[in-house]
């Protein structure tokens, strides 16, 4: 007997030592591999995108409604007080105590701005830091570039976060953790103790160091070996790093709710989400109130279950007042206050087809894999004016449509981009009218045939070859044999005009007279037009073309028309001004460059033409809805059929393109000047920027014509009108009205020059 | 030495001349553009905006442009171009805007881009000395000098 015991003492020591043997072993490789992954291991921080910031100055056109708006979205809370973050209003005056924003030319510190506004006009502008010239709101976030594990974070350090916060967490979560290395045995026999008490998990015995190996490199498989893994490497983890270290990287790691297909990670980002507020301005039951999400994100979403969440909350309030952590008396009045949650109305707001854009920029100048990893803050140009504005006009004008033509409207869908043409700037993009959701891009990807939207085209290439404004142009019956048969334009009225001033085929869209000025010009120029316009895309070498058979996006034509409105002069449109890393240094700039194109006289005589088509011509029902001085320009577009309803314009800083649709090709009940222009008018109307329109060119006359047969006239005699002519081009006969005191006046001209 | 016996047909010629002379000249002394250069340094130019809606906050834009002169002569580039591109989005036709990025241009050796700034601000420009400096621009470019 004794040597069976001495037997099973040898054995059972050598397979002790073995499994110790094996467990060193397991410990070294588990070591080394946890030391691999910790210099590896790099948090997947999200591209943030800002829109432009709001530059605020005395002078300016802006309601206090409308920065109100933009504060909100930016986050800013209405309260009294003077927390960074909020905003007050006091009749006409409005403070706002902005946050510190790093913005890509440094950083602007906290202050205090106060604006004072008379009707829909700032008046006055003071900061407390001096520079009231130099003042710009905080941009609001448009959106994150996320990646493919779709989780969202803002990195903050432990030293940012406040100690009622650190103490809420440890209280709850780990009570033994400045004590345990890594495992606690106290908490496990405590667990142990209460869930046989309960005869069901109610506790768990994990620390903060074990919830981290588990969320940072391990599978959330549940099983013992898993189990055993995350033990070891949590003792592995401890002897490698400090406390602190360890809390730090805890509070950027957890995972605290779901946000559609979003996770929000880490205390900065669900701060900032929830509450509107940095980390580091947290009161005790905001920060109570995230601890308190911990032990379940979905069972406590305090947005689908405030009660549940409130009433978790309070628990942890009052175990922080147990463990002496907070008085007893605070605690009571952090336990009276509400959620306190950011109104998410505002915030809700989402730019899926502007973010389209940023993203296609962006991926011609960087991988992927530096947009995942680099925490890049990319500050584009949306105007949120322009686009909240755009998208309005867009949705309302669809609407009324759908009211007005019942079923013949049903399905009628559109796109909206707006550019700043002086600078290339796109304010605003809009890819349907459910602008909110992500899907078909219209404004990028709806390639749709562009109709009148071509003639511009056409009389440039006219103006650019010696004809003037006033050239007579058949619009006599034309046909032409093709490969298809004969084809005969025709004309939207069924009608044919004989001659008219080339003007005049513009403003009131003639095909026939367009057609055969085309053919006489060659399609071949009129491509090429299109191309210094431009338009980028091979184009079909057929007749057709000049009726505008040619699929284009609405950015695409937006392109074209801003090098129109910009007297010539091509710039490429952007999205993006600057881009920089997650320390704020620069990466990428993208400063504005210019193409002249076309010369200044001959844009000068067709941006006359296309003032024409809003003075008499297509889009003559938005006339009046322009103040005294703004001269607006444009053409509107309607294809075969009244398929597509399409109206291209600008005024002197600001080109919008609008198209209406429908993304099954059915006819719609509306031209380009009954669908698109009213949408286009809305958006535009609002422009708020100094007027400021090209000079007359030096070589450019204003002279007074007969507006029918092109003749010189004179002021005052009947049917005169004002036309620009380059020099020499001018008419030479004229109509019997035109006065002697004239000719005189020419003749004297002519002499001094 | 002109013979007495021709000076009468000399006559009419001086008579043509100096009535040629008065006509051209009556009332309107040509005046040659002020090199806007040192006054721009200097600050005292004057800011003329005739289409511009004057309570639009042309201060606003001219404080921009002050920033901006300051910023170009002390080379700081990034900040010229700033307070350019800040100018233009709220006042286009501003044409001294064009000119220090035309400015910058010249400076950076990227003569096509200046001549085209420059073209571009003469397109707007309303102050006869700067579209002299402009113009001057687009010469110097043209040459691909400074």
């Amino acid at each position: 007997m004794a040597r069976f015991f001495s037997f099973l003492r040898s054995v059972f020591l050598r397979l002790a030592l073995l499994a110790l043997v094996v467990l060193v072993f397991a410990a070294f490789y588990m070591d080394a591999w946890l030391i691999e992954k910790l210099n590896a291991k790099q948090w997947t921080v999200p591209a943030t995108v800002y829109a432009r910031p709001l530059e605020v100055y005395a002078g300016q056109v802006l309601s206090q409604e409308a920065v109100v708006n933009e504060l909100k979205a930016a986050g800013y809370r209405s309260m009294m007080g003077r927390q960074a973050g909020t905003f007050t209003v006091a009749g006409n005056t409005l403070t706002v105590h902005l946050r510190p924003f790093r913005f890509w030319d440094g950083l602007q510190p906290a202050q205090s701005v106060s604006l004072t506004f008379a009707g829909d006009r700032i008046t006055a502008v003071r900061s407390s830091r001096g520079r009231a010239a130099d003042v710009r709101l905080e941009p609001m976030e448009i959106g994150r570039i996320h990646t493919e594990t779709q989780e969202d974070r803002l990195l903050v350090r432990l030293q940012d976060v406040p100690q009622h916060l650190v103490d809420a967490l440890i209280i709850t979560e780990d009570r033994y953790f400045y004590s345990h290395h890594g495992v606690s045995p106290r908490a496990i026999v405590r667990a142990l103790f209460v869930n046989t008490r309960e005869g069901k998990v109610v506790e768990g015995a994990s620390t903060l160091t074990q919830q981290l190996i588990k969320n940072f490199f391990l599978e959330s498989s549940r099983s013992y070996s898993r189990k055993l893994m995350e033990i070891l490497l949590a003792v592995l983890l401890e002897i490698h790093v400090d406390k602190k270290a360890i809390l730090g990287a805890y509070i950027n790691e957890v995972f605290v709710l779901q946000d559609g297909a979003k996770a929000i990670h880490g205390f900065g980002l669900a701060s900032q989400y929830l509450f509107g507020l940095p980390v580091s301005s947290l009161s005790v039951e905001q920060g109570a109130l995230l601890i308190a999400m911990l032990k379940g994100p979905s069972y406590y979403n305090p947005l689908r279950f405030p009660e549940r969440a409130l009433e978790r909350r309070n628990l942890v309030l009052k175990l922080m007042a147990r463990e002496g952590r907070l008085g007893a008396r605070e605690a009571e009045i952090a336990m009276s206050k509400p959620l306190g949650l950011l109104d998410r109305k505002e915030m809700l707001a989402s730019y899926p087809a502007y973010l389209d854009v940023v993203r296609r920029q962006l991926r011609r100048d960087y991988s992927d894999e530096s947009l995942r990893l680099d925490g890049l803050r990319i500050f584009s140009n949306m105007d949120p004016q322009w686009q909240w504005r755009s998208q309005r006009e867009l949705q309302q004008g669809i609407m009324q449509l759908e009211s007005r033509y019942a079923a013949k409207a049903s399905g009628i869908d559109g796109a909206v981009v707006a550019v700043d043409h002086a600078t290339g700037n796109l304010l605003a993009v809009v890819g349907g009218k459910a602008s909110r959701h992500s899907g078909f891009n219209r404004a990028l990807d709806a390639k749709r045939p562009i109709g009148s939207l071509v003639k511009p085209a056409i009389y440039l290439a006219a103006l650019g070859g010696g004809y003037t404004l006033s050239s007579q142009i058949s619009d006599a019956e034309f046909s032409m044999k093709t490969h298809n048969g004969t084809w005969r334009p025709q004309n939207f009225d069924r009608q044919y005009h004989g001659d008219v001033p080339l003007y005049l085929a513009l403003a009131k869209s003639y095909n026939v007279a367009a057609v055969r000025l085309g053919m006489t010009l060659g399609i071949g120029q009129v491509s090429k037009t299109l191309g210094r316009l431009g338009v980028e895309e091979a184009l079909p070498q057929l007749p057709s073309l000049l009726l505008g058979a040619v699929e284009l996006s609405p950015m695409q034509v937006a392109q074209a028309y801003s090098t129109i409105a910009n007297a010539g002069f091509y710039t490429p449109l952007k999205s993006i001004r600057e881009i920089t890393d997650g320390k704020g240094r620069v990466l990428k700039r993208y400063p504005l460059r210019l193409e002249q194109r076309f010369s200044p006289d001959v844009i000068y005589l067709l941006d006359f033409a296309l003032q024409q088509v809003i003075r008499e011509g297509t889009g003559s029902a938005v006339r009046e809805q322009f103040r005294p001085g703004v001269r607006p320009a444009g053409k509107t577009g309607t294809t075969n059929d009244q398929r597509d309803s399409w109206f291209a314009g600008y005024d002197a800083n600001k080109s919008v393109v609008v198209w209406l649709g429908q993304d099954d090709n059915r006819p719609l009940p509306v031209t380009g000047g009954s669908g698109a222009l009213p949408v286009w008018a809305g958006v535009i109307a609002g422009n708020t920027a100094i007027e400021g329109r090209a000079n007359v060119p030096d070589n450019v006359r204003m002279i007074w014509i007969d507006r029918h047969s092109g003749l010189l006239s004179a002021e005052g005699c009947p049917d005169a009108m004002l036309i620009p002519y380059t020099a020499g081009t001018e008419p030479t006969e004229s109509v019997a009205c035109a006065t002697t005191s004239h000719k005189v006046m020419n003749w004297f001209e002519k002499w001094f020059q | 030495m002109v013979p007495v016996k021709y000076a009468r047909h000399l006559i009419p010629v001086a008579l043509f001349s100096l009535l040629s002379g008065c006509v051209s000249n009556t009332g309107r002394e040509e005046e040659k553009p002020v090199d806007i250069y040192d006054q721009l340094k200097n600050n005292n130019v004057q800011y003329v905006t005739e289409e511009q809606v004057p309570e639009s906050g042309p201060e606003y834009v001219r404080l921009n442009m002050v920033e901006a002169r300051a910023a170009y002569f002390r080379k700081d580039f990034v900040n010229v171009t700033k307070y350019c591109n800040r100018t233009l989005t709220v006042a286009p036709a501003t044409a001294e805007a064009y000119y220090w990025l035309a400015r910058i241009a010249v400076d950076q050796n990227d003569f096509q881009q200046a001549y085209t700034m420059a073209s571009k601000g003469l397109t707007v420009v309303k102050d006869p000395n700067m579209k002299a400096e402009l113009q001057r621009i687009q010469t110097m470019t043209q040459m691909g000098s400074r």
